[in-house]
């Protein structure tokens, strides 16, 4: 609407207007930033699909009681928000669909794991406001091959990413969780099968 | 007309009783309060975390009805096995509490359903399903996008103890653990579909009370205290105003005592002893 009539706009309030919209293309960009990095990046089920090539096993759960939960809870800092956490393994191969709030909002994380490493991370919904770098491959790809080191951390360094920090330490949480899950069912197979005649 | 005469002499803008620093004193004494509350609700801002601002609700009704704060008017209720689940616009209650943990559920929407298959209770939302142990802790959350099928429009129970989910393109049905979720069989029978039960006046009561005690943060309060906006519209411009006078207040300071020590340098300002 201001600029119907251009030619009531002198020479001078032209120049300030054009001088003035590489500031107003960046504020915009800025604001309308976090609202398109919210969203769902990955279907939960699509991820199943790509974790077992489309054979996806039946979902099997772990509950959280004893030291399974303790040890959880000292990854995260918290509890789980659930007692019980679903995955869905065949063999060496499992897939966690977890979540961990990065400042105010869960993230959903995908999480393929094979003989104790990590094969795949991904980010699946990102709902929070800010450090939605933490999606891209960039960041994600560096979980690819981690496992879980002698004193229970990765047994790698994850760069940082600056002005997302909450976002990273969240996924860095549920890669370790992730880990420690796996290695948690297959220690209940295994005791499983000793107990079994 | 009294401000240029005084400025000529001793007692003029540079001396105690000009009137740079009569309007200095005055206006400090003016903003006291202003400045008092700027920085206090400064600090509080910042470490709202810390000081647990972010969580703690307001329950003065005076300020919720200050801030036009009004429950919505869209209770809806399902009966799950003798205890009410509720929701409040988009607060979900059970047996009217609140629902524990509801910040770390990754999904929302309105309520569809709820139903009891002992010893746990289904909670259907438009965005996922919750089940929740008796003592109202969340055993599991399942959103809806792991069906791939979109959102939930219905609920019900299964002649195996299961549950039904009527979704936007479809149906599922799981196994009494809800662990598995398949498409219904063919021929398969009907579920049981679950329907609102009238909320009663004192279920709504307590609904509305606990979704006014959550609606408005200490931390909002602060931010509005602070930026002016708990005043109404004049208020941020009442803000600006204070805060460039605290400005100006820092320049004249300044400017009245560089004065005064030149003065006092020259080896002529005695005015600035203390009178005895």
């Amino acid at each position: 609407m201001v600029f119907e009539d251009s030619s009531r706009i002198d020479h001078g309030s032209r120049r300030r207007i054009a001088g003035a919209l590489p500031f107003l293309v960046g504020v915009l960009a800025l604001a309308a930033g976090p609202a398109a990095a919210q969203g769902t990046y990955m279907e939960p089920d699509a991820f199943l699909d790509q974790a077992f090539s489309g054979d996806v096993p039946d979902a099997e759960a772990i509950w959280m009681s004893g030291p399974a939960a303790e040890r959880v809870e000292e990854i995260l800092g918290h509890p789980y928000p659930s007692l019980r956490i679903r995955y869905w393994a065949r063999g060496g191969r499992s897939a966690w669909i977890l979540d961990e709030i990065g400042k105010e909002r869960p993230i959903t994380t995908g999480i393929t794991i094979d003989d104790g490493r990590i094969v795949g991370l991904k980010v699946l919904i990102f709902r929070e406001t800010r450090g939605w770098e933490v999606r891209y491959p960039f960041f994600t790809e560096q979980f690819e091959g981690a496992a879980l080191g002698d004193s229970g951390l990765l047994d790698r360094d994850i760069d940082n990413i600056t002005g997302a920090t909450l976002s990273v330490n969240a996924i860095r949480k549920l890669a370790r969780l992730a880990l420690y899950l796996d290695q948690h069912r297959l220690q209940q197979a295994r005791s499983d099968d000793g107990a079994s005649p | 007309m009294t401000a240029r005469r005084r400025s000529s002499g001793r007692n003029g803008s540079n001396g105690r009783n000009g009137a740079l620093p009569r309007w200095h004193r005055w206006t400090g004494l003016v903003l006291g309060l202003p400045a008092v509350l700027l920085a206090v609700t400064g600090i509080a801002v910042n470490h709202a975390d810390r000081l647990g601002l972010v969580e703690r609700s307001v329950t003065s009704r005076a300020l919720l009805e200050w801030y036009g704060v009004e429950p919505p008017d869209d209770a809806v209720a399902f009966d799950a096995g003798g205890t009410p689940v509720s929701q409040l616009g988009t607060v979900t209650f059970i047996d009217g509490r609140r629902l524990a943990g509801a910040r770390a559920v990754p999904f929302g929407g309105r309520l569809v359903g709820a139903v009891r298959i002992d010893p746990v209770t289904v909670i259907a939302l438009a965005e996922g399903l919750l089940l929740t142990d008796p003592a109202g802790r969340i055993i599991d959350r399942i959103p809806a996008a792991e069906w791939g099928s979109g959102g939930i429009t219905g609920l019900g129970r299964t002649a195996r103890s299961g549950v039904a989910l009527r979704l936007e393109r479809g149906q599922v049905r799981s196994d009494p653990k809800m662990l598995e979720w398949h498409a219904p069989a063919e021929g398969a029978a009907d579920p049981d579909w679950v329907r609102p039960v009238p909320v009663t006046p004192a279920l709504e009561q307590t609904m509305r009370e606990a979704w006014s005690a959550g609606a408005l943060s200490w931390e909002r309060v602060m931010l509005d205290l602070h930026s002016g906006r708990l005043f109404g519209s004049l208020g941020p411009l009442l803000m600006d105003l204070v805060a460039l006078a605290l400005v100006a207040l820092a320049a004249t300071g300044a400017w009245t005592w560089w004065k005064r020590r030149r003065g006092s340098g020259r080896g002529g300002d005695r005015s600035r002893t203390p009178a005895k």
